[in-house]
């Protein structure tokens, strides 16, 4: 069904009001984010900043991901300041060649960095180390706004956006257009943009979209479309994961890589994380912190990377396909059980440590104010939703697993070692999940 | 060609960002994603035995199973780190203005400047190129 037949829904998209009334709240609140972090309380327990960063946003924003697909990014404040860079002084050059083609890769390579910094010089547990971590962001933000054209940032160079393509791709809805009637349509307004409302500003051509990975359900395309193209529907979540027509490595990489990325935040969380400490100081002799979490985070990044090649060599048996091959095909499998997995951590942080977004928002405007418990709710209560999201995850991977399988090969028992290697990724999550894990704020 | 403007572009990344976080470093002090100075195991167990600390009711408040036993393993070095948090969210001094955090901001603001600043300048060259 398409849901911009519903009145209310379209008028919602037709207006020129969508999605700026909801950016320039976003804008303000993050601009308070933003001060705060830099000039606010030095401890992150108090401070308003880390609590809205950390404690709120990250923890729903793959919730978002997942309900709404990729609205978060029409809202973003990042994009947000593009845009209005890009209006000032943006000189609008095309995309540079070698960031469409290693654009992905470079997110990858941020995405790790950026949580190997995050352990090593502690970003989340220091306001300071978080504002200047969006000062990073604004900065290249910034300069791709003020010298390319669209959102180059948001789709080539966001370390979020990759992670939001991945997740998008098992999200609820999807926005698409009727390809018959756009290939009669010269205009292409949703491209071009029309009477002062811009074009697809992630490049996309929705008569041509297949992925809802770049999507950002902004509504441009609907405002535009002289043809009534455009359709929104609601879908089984996962089920764009079945038909990749052109997978690519690198997006398969990351879905391995933000495995291992949720598995090194609950071990560096964990009690039993010191004395992994302990005994990687007494292999390698050295009490360096740096060094210590850098060898941990080359296995927790390697390991699984290894896992799934592993993997792909032993469906190879079965579909004939290179372990490469098989790497980027089935890469896209684990993306739910990903997000199940980044969901389940951050619930914690969010129902365990929800209420002190309040207690340092009331602290902003009554000084030295005091709350209590910040848990929303028991931890028990927390550990149940945990393994009800692991569970949930890891079904919809091992069948999305089996439909790409399907899809592809005549002998669908090439996907029997990927359940496999999927089993143990949740047991282990799951697992971890039952040990005690500690506090952000 | 392409591939050397990739590595450059990758060496300049981990370069901006190791600066950066080199600068964070110094103006926050945290080493360790727990808040704790690197190799500490002796002031865990010493932070562990001192778990009655003010900065710690914030878990202890909570009330709960497993994962409390942990969070005082991150907390209780908050409690020692910033002894004076009472309850949780008591004061624990407020960020004042310091010339390392002012350098650095100020920095970004220069660059942010000086980036709009050329951008403005290529523009104003160009659409004269067009006219003229």
């Amino acid at each position: 069904m398409n849901l911009l037949n519903l009145k209310p829904i379209k008028n919602i998209f037709k207006s020129q009001w969508f999605p700026g009334l909801l950016q320039w709240p976003t804008a303000f609140i993050f601009a308070v984010v933003v001060y705060q972090l830099l000039y606010g309380p030095a401890s992150a327990h108090v401070n308003f900043g880390t609590a809205m960063t950390w404690v709120l946003w990250w923890p729903i924003i793959p919730l978002i991901f997942l309900l709404l697909g990729r609205f978060w990014c029409a809202i973003c404040p990042f994009a947000t300041l593009s845009d209005f860079v890009q209006r000032w002084v943006g000189l609008r050059r095309p995309v540079p060649v070698f960031l469409k083609k290693y654009g992905i890769w470079i997110i990858d390579a941020m995405f790790i960095l950026i949580t190997w910094a995050d352990h090593v010089f502690g970003i989340v547990e220091s306001p300071f180390g978080s504002g200047v971590l969006l000062l990073l962001i604004i900065t290249g933000v910034v300069f791709s706004g003020a010298f390319f054209e669209r959102r180059t940032w948001c789709r080539y160079l966001c370390f979020l956006g990759g992670l939001a393509g991945n997740y998008s791709r098992a999200g609820a809805f999807e926005l698409r257009a009727d390809s018959d009637k756009c290939s009669a349509c010269r205009d292409k307004y949703c491209y071009k943009g029309k009477d002062g409302v811009p074009g697809c500003p992630m490049f996309e051509l929705p008569g041509q979209m297949d992925s809802s990975a770049k999507c950002n359900l902004c509504g441009n395309c609907v405002k535009v479309c002289q043809n009534d193209s455009v359709t929104l529907t609601a879908r089984v979540p996962s089920k764009e994961l079945w038909f990749i027509r052109k997978p690519r490595i690198e997006e398969s990489f990351l879905a391995i890589i933000i495995m291992g990325i949720v598995f090194v935040q609950n071990i560096t969380m964990l009690e039993i994380w010191q004395d992994a400490q302990r005994f990687i100081e007494g292999v390698t002799g050295t009490t360096s912190y740096t060094v210590t979490f850098t060898i941990t985070f080359i296995i927790a990044m390697t390991v699984p990377v290894l896992a799934l090649y592993l993997t792909g060599m032993l469906a190879g048996l079965f579909n004939k396909e290179s372990a490469i091959s098989n790497f980027a095909r089935f890469g896209y499998a684990l993306i739910p059980l990903d997000l199940a997995g980044h969901l389940a951590h951050n619930l914690f942080h969010l129902l365990a440590e929800g209420k002190s977004v309040l207690y340092t928002g009331i602290s902003l405007i009554i000084p030295g104010f005091e709350g209590g418990s910040p848990a929303l709710v028991s931890n028990e209560i927390i550990q149940v939703m945990q393994f009800v999201l692991i569970a949930m995850g890891l079904a919809a991977s091992i069948y999305t697993a089996y439909r790409i399988s399907k899809s592809n090969f005549k002998n669908t028992s090439s996907f029997l070692p990927y359940a496999a290697l999927l089993v143990i990724l949740a047991a282990l999550n799951l697992y971890l999940f039952t040990l005690p894990m500690s506090m952000r704020m | 060609m392409v591939a050397r403007r990739f590595t450059i572009t990758l060496i300049a990344l981990f370069a901006l960002i190791f600066s950066i976080s080199g600068y964070s470093l110094a103006a926050s002090e945290h080493t360790g994603h727990d808040g704790s100075p690197a190799g500490n195991s002796q002031t865990q167990e010493e932070d562990m035995a001192n778990m009655d600390t003010p900065g710690m009711d914030m878990s202890q408040g909570s009330g709960q199973g497993g994962h409390d036993q942990a969070g005082s393993v991150s907390n209780s070095q908050d409690s020692s780190g910033h002894g004076e948090q009472g309850g949780g969210h008591g004061d624990s001094g407020t960020g004042e203005p310091n010339p390392v955090k002012n350098l650095l901001v100020g920095g970004f603001a220069g660059i942010n400047a000086l980036i709009i600043g050329i951008a403005l300048y290529m523009k104003n060259k160009l659409q004269r190129g067009v006219t003229g």
